[in-house]
């Protein structure tokens, strides 16, 4: 196994956990031809993506992870232990798709989205050896079109076993 | 044959136990009989059903046994045998049995008799078959049967009079047939070729069917009397020798149910698929996997939709199962993808 595989074991997990979760997929508002078995490269990304079209008003989940350079790599043995990984989700909403119109709920469907994701895994204690935590929750746009939320957890994981 | 042997070496002589002495010098003599002397017939015993283009039945185990009555003194005996076997052949077990003729051809004998033992050997009464019946049931399946079949009507004039105006073939024949779950449903009307001629053989109609008499109340053979009856060229089929014959392509069958689904019929690792049955019917929703995917796999069904959820393994990725629903007498089954997570 190489030393970066918990990137690909752990977006599996969390794609697999987001495609799964009914509180996400209604969030999302998936039209009626949409299928929500099957939402993994259609809503839900394990990568950086930007829709071709803006015709489509759609909201999408994207994650991405990262292992941030080693920031003791000549310091102590001890501090070269541990990793730092990154988990990082956009929810990517076309900002006609921001409305939200869902009883009980009241806010942007691209906040909303994040609001769940981060339920979902901030304090996790199954990635890596810590404990997950949001680092930032910040929001920005792609283009004219696209606004984002990106949220960045970061996880605490053992040398070798995944950094 | 060997010009001199001894028989077995008996090593119970001496332990004095009536049943060791029995088997040694009786059931013992009975089965070297078979074995090694010229009166040996290599046979072999059959039951389940006949296949008529290969000649052979489901199950036929070759073993030794003794035909009796080949040296017979009267042509109405001709077809009549008698077989001895060894008792642990447990011939009751067959219906039927395949022996060589004079002529080096084998021969199929059906038990006509519950055999029996006498403690030294399993005795039944066999009758040569001399035709094998076939017919279609009401799915246009084909069965082939082997019989003894006789003349019912060896001394009366073949013909029925009406008024001098028609004159129709009256020939009647009895057939005896091993009897099963196949030819217990035999009943009246139910029309056969029975001839060796081919260019126009003759055409017979079931007028009685004798089940319980010849039972031995352990389902053994039947008795089934034929009538000649009127060849029907829209329906008979004299190349196939088949009356009244069904072609299998005209049975209509019931539709499948059909199994809907969004996207491909595949399921990611750590996702879930729902699978919907159209019909209205209620139905059962099962898997069928590998033990590969044993314990990955769980199913949820509501009323006629069932979701399907993976494991998050890797190892899955490129494994199938099949999802099966049935119902209202009906099944259907897809086959399913194991695909990557992402």
């Amino acid at each position: 196994m190489g030393k970066s595989s918990c990137i690909r074991s752990w977006k599996n997990k969390i794609v697999s956990e987001l495609s799964q979760d009914d509180e996400i997929i209604n969030a999302l508002g998936l039209n009626l031809d949409e299928d929500p078995d099957d939402l993994v490269w259609k809503r839900i990304f394990c990568h950086y993506f930007i829709p071709q079209t803006e015709e489509q008003v759609r909201s999408y989940i994207l994650v991405e992870i990262d292992i941030p350079e080693r920031r003791t790599r000549y310091g102590s043995s001890d501090s070269n232990i541990w990793v730092h990984p990154t988990i990082v989700f956009y929810v990517l909403t076309h900002q006609e798709d921001m409305h939200m119109n869902m009883a009980g709920e009241s806010g942007t469907r691209m906040d909303y989205l994040a609001e769940l994701i981060e339920e979902k895994y901030e304090g996790r204690q199954d990635f890596g050896v810590g404990t997950l935590q949001l680092k930032s929750d910040t929001a920005g746009s792609v283009n004219t079109t696209y606004r984002f939320r990106q949220l960045v957890f970061e996880a605490v994981d053992v040398v070798g076993v995944c950094g | 044959m060997q010009e001199w042997y001894v028989i077995n070496s008996q090593p119970t002589m001496l332990n004095g136990l009536e049943k060791d002495e029995w088997d040694a010098w009786v059931t013992d003599s009975f089965d070297e009989l078979i074995t090694e002397t010229p009166l040996r017939d290599d046979v072999k015993l059959c039951r389940g059903q006949f296949n008529g283009e290969t000649g052979e039945f489901e199950v036929e185990v070759e073993t030794q046994a003794i035909i009796q009555n080949r040296d017979f003194d009267a042509y109405t005996q001709g077809w009549k045998r008698q077989i001895l076997t060894r008792m642990s052949d447990n011939l009751a077990e067959y219906k039927y049995v395949k022996a060589t003729d004079t002529l080096g051809n084998t021969q199929i004998y059906l038990i006509m008799t519950m055999p029996e033992t006498n403690k030294i050997y399993t005795k039944a009464v066999l009758h040569e078959c001399n035709y094998t019946l076939k017919w279609q049931d009401a799915d246009g399946n084909i069965y082939y049967y082997p019989t003894y079949t006789a003349d019912a009507t060896q001394y009366n004039t073949g013909v029925e009079r009406n008024g001098n105006i028609l004159e129709t073939g009256y020939i009647q024949l009895m057939s005896w047939i091993s009897l099963d779950d196949v030819t217990k449903e035999l009943y009246r009307d139910k029309r056969m070729f029975i001839d060796v001629a081919s260019e126009s053989p003759e055409t017979y109609v079931i007028t009685s069917t004798s089940k319980v008499p010849y039972s031995y109340n352990e389902m053994r053979i039947m008795r089934i009397t034929f009538t000649e009856c009127e060849y029907n060229p829209k329906t008979d089929r004299i190349d196939l020798m088949l009356c009244d014959y069904i072609d299998p392509n005209d049975i209509p069958h019931p539709n499948p149910i059909n199994i809907t689904f969004s996207g491909s019929p595949s399921i990611r690792i750590g996702g879930r698929k729902t699978f919907t049955a159209e019909t209205e019917n209620e139905v059962v929703f099962s898997l069928v996997n590998s033990a590969l995917l044993d314990g990955k796999l769980t199913i949820t069904q509501t009323d006629n939709k069932c979701v399907v959820r993976c494991a998050n393994d890797s190892a899955l990725v490129g494994a199938t199962f099949k999802v099966e629903v049935a119902g209202g007498g009906q099944r259907s089954e897809l086959l399913v993808d194991v695909i990557g997570a992402v």
